[in-house]
């Protein structure tokens, strides 16, 4: 079944996007660059850890035939390339650019009280999801979008079913009390 | 309306599928028959939602660059890509281009500066470590210029007997280097009589021995050529050359005598190198009073025989009760005199049978024998001897005597009081004096008033009483321990048993000059061992020499150096396989010249040849009055049978006191009758404890393996310093100069160096090695060359040197340059650039003073040339003296004169050695000689302290001499037989048999009983068999 409120123009049954890699990537930018922000803390390194993640999937393209689900795959490899960065981000250093710089795209036109009301709410939204646990962090990114079964999610992370539902569960009850407040 | 938040949570967790089929069934349909619960749900969903988008993070189209085609392995039949990818996708913004191409060109111009820096870090540092090594080559050239030579010998060269010198040769800065060495002996015309040329060892060391059978003039001298490359060394050393000396011991048929008796003397004068008697001396014999003034003598000489001399004295009535000194000595310059202690008991006391006085005893009657010989020996005219005069008496007291002592060496401290048993502690720090906080061994003996060795148990403590140390002395009154004494701390010995409140005997002080303190680590050694011993300093660098003695001649000698005063330096002194028995090691301080002589040491060396004399035919127990046959066989160490000079003196005791021959008191009870027993027995029995005078004199003669190791080891170690005590005399006596002659001859108690009566036939001849290095001069030398290379630096040194200098501030500068415009920096560059730089300004820094690298290693201590006798004028006058700086030793320092008897061969080293020396210098060293000579002849506190605690009483037991025979042959086969009657009284009779050959000593002692039939159980069994 599909999820309300998750958008569905990635959705892909088929582990061959229609537009090749690179529109996998242009239609699941938001998502990829999302986790990748989320999973490094800083959206300049988060934008290097996309470009890299698709290196990568270009790299290793070879291997898409025996794909099932590229979407998957696709968020395996950037989930690493971010534990990458992670590893390393005490070499860069960098000042990072302020995510509220890049979302220069307003996911909905709606009036300006409820504007600014929806973006303290995901302003909330998204300092609780940073304080998530990673392992957390990693279940709840994965299957914000409902893209991903659970068994996929355990496969890309490689642990047992019930733990990512239980990580899940744990992720929504503490995004739950941070919506409340 | 709201619901729970646990609903809440379910409701979440419908949506995003975590519930289970039915719970999520059966919430579906409650949301759909519940308008509330599904308001809530529409809440969920749209929370949902806010995650979601939460999750995401919005960007305008990013351009992602994918690698160029020919890199991407497409999978066979499957197209990714809707058309070829293009380099640089459509919509990439010109700001992310532009700061892509920023940073390649950031991390190009970095890897630039990297790699210029570092290779000119790396250049410069190539380029100043190649300064370096080309600095340090040049002046490992400069050292290698300056050959340094150290040679060590005997400064008196004995004929018949061979002399090692010791020869070391480095490089200026301590480097081994080995250079061949030339040494040539020529006599004093000029003439060439014996060379040698060897290679030194690869550490620059070699020793080489003139032979003993080369022909020596009176003088010589020793040509030193080192020669490495084309450097070379060349010195003179002028020698000395004595005449081969012969060792002589005197031997008499007992120790106690009554007036009017005969004294049977017997005197063996062997070579003292080899041991042999292939020449005749005329010998007399003289006894002396504890002055040194002669009160008898026999009328002639008396020729040796194979050594062996042999007459009889009769004893004066009118001789005080005493002890009294025996000497033999000969006109002849050859030999070195023997002494031997008597008790001498004025008139006839008691129930002594004085009916024998004037009977000569069995065997041989005196004068001499010979019986067992073809030939008797002969007797010649009387010779007056020079210089017989007696001495003025010593005016010394118990007190002085006390004082002299603890001044230096031993101390001895005598306490008691008429309640408590009345003892002498005597104490002898290994080396002769303690030194400060240093580990010194220490030796003591105790003895009872009458001598007796004394067994006791206590502490040393000190100033403050605290306990220190646990002492004890064994059955012969000696023991020893070990304490590191401070510098004006009082340390005393408490004595706990016997029982002695409140007594105490004090130590001798540490002395602050004293720097060095040696310990041996075995006082007895096998034959062919090595002396091993251990030097501790206070000083590090002093420059040391240690020289071994024996038959006071200078056996071995070897520098040692101590560069820690934290770990003892280990020497390994190697000896002639002929230098045996008891052999002196002395440390000399080689700092100033002449050395000073810092410790002394004896030590017993075990010979590699002996003579083992074995009795057939004994029996415990004999009857009064019969006749005794003992069949005497002589054997070497291999066992083999050798013809043997033998001399035999039976000797019972009688008197009213005698002991019971249960109760006879020998030195070794352990071993049975025909055990072969030591002359160290004979010592420790008759004599008491003997002193130092009486080991050096007898020397070699202790020639048996002594029985007990230890006991030996402890009476070597509990003797007084000889050759200190003699180098300090003399020293006092040069610094007061002639105006204070007179005062040192009234006074000369207090500056004796050994007991007057022994001083009369003194043989002890102080004479330091002679020893020449020209390290002084060579540094002087070296420093000037330095300065000479400093001064004329090459175009090459000096580039390197400016850029080893300034090539690390310029690099210094480059890097800072590049920070400071923002081209690249970082510890990375800082790194490298500071560590290049400060290497390279140490080695601009001493490339520009050369002297920087000049080591100064502990082994280069200089040690002040010391050549005695040195005939410097006829050195100059041959064009090979060396630099005065060689010769820093400019007092002459004379050989003291053993005897009257020596006088005229003293005279003409004298002569010898007046030909080259300063004369005021030197006419005042040869005065302190003769104060020497004087002092010498003083009396010896130790006979005052036993006569005050009545050791010389009337009650000692007298003794009858039943057999005296001072020269039986054992013949080729050596085997004999000797035959005496025994007394007719019960008595203990001491058989003693001295024996010697070609080259081997040896002797036996045992004791008959003699008994009634009835008396002994044992004499029952005895005849039963």
């Amino acid at each position: 079944m599909t999820t309300p409120g998750i958008p569905r123009s990635a959705a892909s049954a088929t582990p061959y996007h229609p537009e090749g890699l690179e529109g996998a990537f242009v239609a699941w930018q938001a998502e990829l660059l999302g986790m990748l922000y989320h999973m490094i803390g800083n959206a300049e390194d988060a934008q290097d850890a996309l470009q890299e993640t698709f290196i990568k999937c270009w790299r290793h393209q070879a291997e898409l035939p025996e794909v099932d689900n590229l979407r998957a795959w696709v968020f395996r490899i950037a989930i690493n390339t971010a534990k990458d960065y992670r590893a390393t981000a005490w070499r860069r250093r960098r000042r990072g650019i302020e995510p509220t710089q890049l979302r220069l795209v307003a996911a909905d036109e709606q009036d300006p009280g409820h504007q600014a009301q929806r973006q303290e709410q995901l302003e909330a939204l998204r300092k609780a999801i940073s304080q998530l646990r990673l392992e957390e962090r990693e279940v709840f990114l994965l299957r914000q979008d409902g893209q991903l079964t659970y068994e996929q999610i355990a496969e890309v992370l490689n642990i047992p079913v019930g733990t990512v539902k239980t990580r899940m569960r744990l992720a929504l009850a503490k995004l739950r009390e941070a919506l409340k407040q | 309306m709201t619901v729970d938040p646990h609903t809440e949570q379910k409701l979440l967790e419908l949506i995003y599928d975590l519930l289970p089929e039915a719970e999520s069934a059966e919430l579906r349909s409650r949301i759909a028959s519940d308008p509330a619960l599904a308001e809530a749900y529409a809440q969920a969903q749209t929370a949902a939602g806010l995650f979601a988008e939460a999750a995401r993070l919005h960007a305008p189209k990013l351009a992602l660059t994918p690698p160029t085609t020919a890199a991407v392995p497409a999978a066979a039949g499957v197209s990714l890509l809707p058309g070829p990818p293009s380099p640089v996708p459509a919509g990439v913004p010109a700001k992310a281009a532009a700061r892509k191409q920023v940073d390649s060109s950031r991390r190009a111009r970095n890897r630039w500066a990297h790699l210029v820096v570092g290779l000119a870090a790396s250049l410069l540092l190539a380029i100043s470590l190649g300064g370096y090594w080309y600095h340090r080559g040049q002046l490992a050239e400069i050292a290698a210029e300056h050959l340094r030579v150290i040679v060590v010998g005997p400064a008196v060269v004995y004929a018949e007997a061979p002399a090692e010198f010791h020869v070391q040769t480095t490089s200026v800065t301590g480097d081994a280097m080995s250079a061949q060495v030339e040494l040539t002996l020529y006599s004093s015309e000029g003439k060439r009589l014996w060379a040698h040329h060897q290679k030194c060892d690869d550490d620059g060391r070699l020793t080489v021995g003139i032979p003993a059978d080369v022909k020596l003039p009176p003088r010589a001298r020793l040509e030193v050529l080192a020669v490495h490359r084309d450097k070379f060394e060349r010195f003179d050393m002028p020698l000395a050359v004595e005449p081969a000396r012969y060792l002589t011991r005197l031997w008499t048929d007992r120790s106690q005598y009554r007036t009017g008796e005969l004294v049977h003397c017997r005197s063996v004068s062997m070579n003292r190198w080899w041991q042999t008697a292939e020449r005749a001396f005329p010998v007399r014999f003289q006894l002396r009073d504890d002055s040194g003034k002669v009160v008898s003598e026999t009328p002639l000489e008396t020729v040796t025989t194979r050594g062996v001399a042999a007459d009889a004295l009769r004893l004066a009535a009118s001789l005080p009760s005493g002890q009294y000194v025996l000497t033999a000595s000969s006109a002849e310059g050859a030999i070195v005199p023997g002494t031997k202690r008597i008790d001498i008991m004025a008139g006839d006391t008691g129930s002594a049978d004085s009916g024998d006085r004037n009977t000569s005893p069995q065997g041989v009657a005196a004068p001499t024998g010979g019986s067992a010989l073809a030939s008797r020996p002969a007797l010649v005219q009387p010779h007056a001897l020079a210089g017989s005069q007696p001495p003025a008496p010593a005016q010394t007291s118990s007190d002085t005597q006390a004082s002299a002592f603890s001044e230096q060496g031993p101390t001895k401290a005598e306490h008691g009081t008429s309640a408590r048993q009345k003892m002498l502690v005597q104490f002898f720090p290994e080396g002769g004096v303690l030194a400060p906080g240093l580990e010194n061994r220490v030796y003591l003996r105790a003895v009872t008033a009458d001598g007796k060795p004394l067994r006791i148990r206590g502490r040393i403590v000190d100033s403050a009483d605290n306990r220190l140390v646990d002492v004890q002395t064994g059955e012969h009154g000696l023991g020893r321990f070990s304490i590191a004494p401070r510098v004006g701390q009082q340390y005393r010995l408490k004595i706990d048993s016997p029982q002695q409140p409140d007594a105490y005997f004090a130590l001798p002080p540490a002395m602050a000059e004293q720097k060095a303190a040696i310990s041996l680590a075995q006082g007895v050694v096998d034959a062919g061992s090595p002396l091993e011993f251990t030097v501790r300093v206070s000083k590090p660098g002093l420059p040391l020499v240690a020289a071994a003695y024996n038959g006071e001649v200078l056996v071995a000698q070897q520098p040692v150096v101590v560069t820690d005063e934290t770990t003892p330096a280990s020497a390994s002194m190697p000896l002639p396989a002929q230098a045996s028995g008891v052999i002196r090691l002395v440390l000399y301080d080689f700092s100033s010249a002449p050395p000073r002589p810092l410790a002394e040491r004896m030590v017993y060396r075990r010979p590699s040849r002996w003579l083992d004399v074995q009795l057939a035919g004994v029996r415990k127990h004999y009857k009064p009055g019969e006749t005794v046959e003992i069949s005497v066989q002589t054997t070497n160490e291999k066992g083999q049978h050798v013809p043997a000079v033998l001399g035999i003196s039976a000797v019972a005791e009688r008197g009213p006191s005698s002991r019971t021959p249960s109760a006879g008191g020998s030195f070794d009870r352990r071993h049975p009758v025909d055990k072969v027993q030591t002359p160290l027995a004979e010592l420790l029995n008759e004599a008491g404890l003997p002193d130092g005078r009486q080991l050096v004199s007898i020397d070699r003669l202790l020639s048996e393996s002594p029985t007990d190791r230890d006991t030996l080891e402890l009476l070597l170690g509990a003797q007084p310093p000889v050759y200190l005590k003699t180098a300090a005399t003399l020293a006092e006596a040069a610094q007061r100069g002639p105006s204070q002659d007179a005062q040192a001859q009234r006074s000369p108690a207090q500056m004796s160096p050994m007991p007057g009566h022994l001083a009369a036939t003194s043989t002890v001849v102080f004479q330091p090695p002679a020893l020449y290095d020209n390290l002084q001069r060579l540094r002087e030398q070296y420093d000037a060359r330095l300065r000479q290379y400093q001064a004329d630096r090459t175009r090459l040194l000096n580039t390197l040197t400016t850029i080893s200098f300034f090539g690390g501030l310029g690099l210094v500068l480059l890097v800072a340059m590049l920070g400071v415009l923002r081209i690249v920096s970082g510890w990375h560059l800082w790194a490298p650039a500071v560590g290049a730089t400060v290497c390279c300004l140490i080695i601009g820094a001493v490339l520009i003073d050369p002297s920087r690298l000049r080591p100064d290693g502990a082994g280069l201590v200089a040690f002040a040339s010391y050549q005695p006798t040195a005939d410097k004028k006829a050195l100059q006058e041959n064009g090979r003296g060396q630099d005065q700086s060689d010769q820093p030793g400019k007092a002459e320092q004379d050989r003291s004169i053993p005897s009257d008897a020596h006088r005229e061969r003293g005279q003409q080293n004298n002569a010898f050695g007046r030909a080259g020396a300063t004369p005021g210098l030197g006419g005042a060293v040869r005065k302190a000689a003769r104060q020497s000579e004087e002092l010498r002849r003083l009396s010896e506190p130790e006979i005052l302290a036993r006569r005050a605690v009545g050791r010389l009483s009337d009650s000692v037991p007298s003794e009858e001499t039943v057999f005296w025979h001072p020269l039986l042959d054992t013949g080729a086969e050596g085997r004999t037989t000797i035959a005496f009657r025994l007394p007719d009284r019960p008595a203990l009779v001491r058989l003693r048999i001295d024996a010697h050959a070609q080259g081997r000593l040896g002797g036996a002692e045992l004791e008959l009983v003699v008994s009634a039939p009835l008396d002994s159980p044992d004499t029952r069994a005895d005849e039963a068999r």
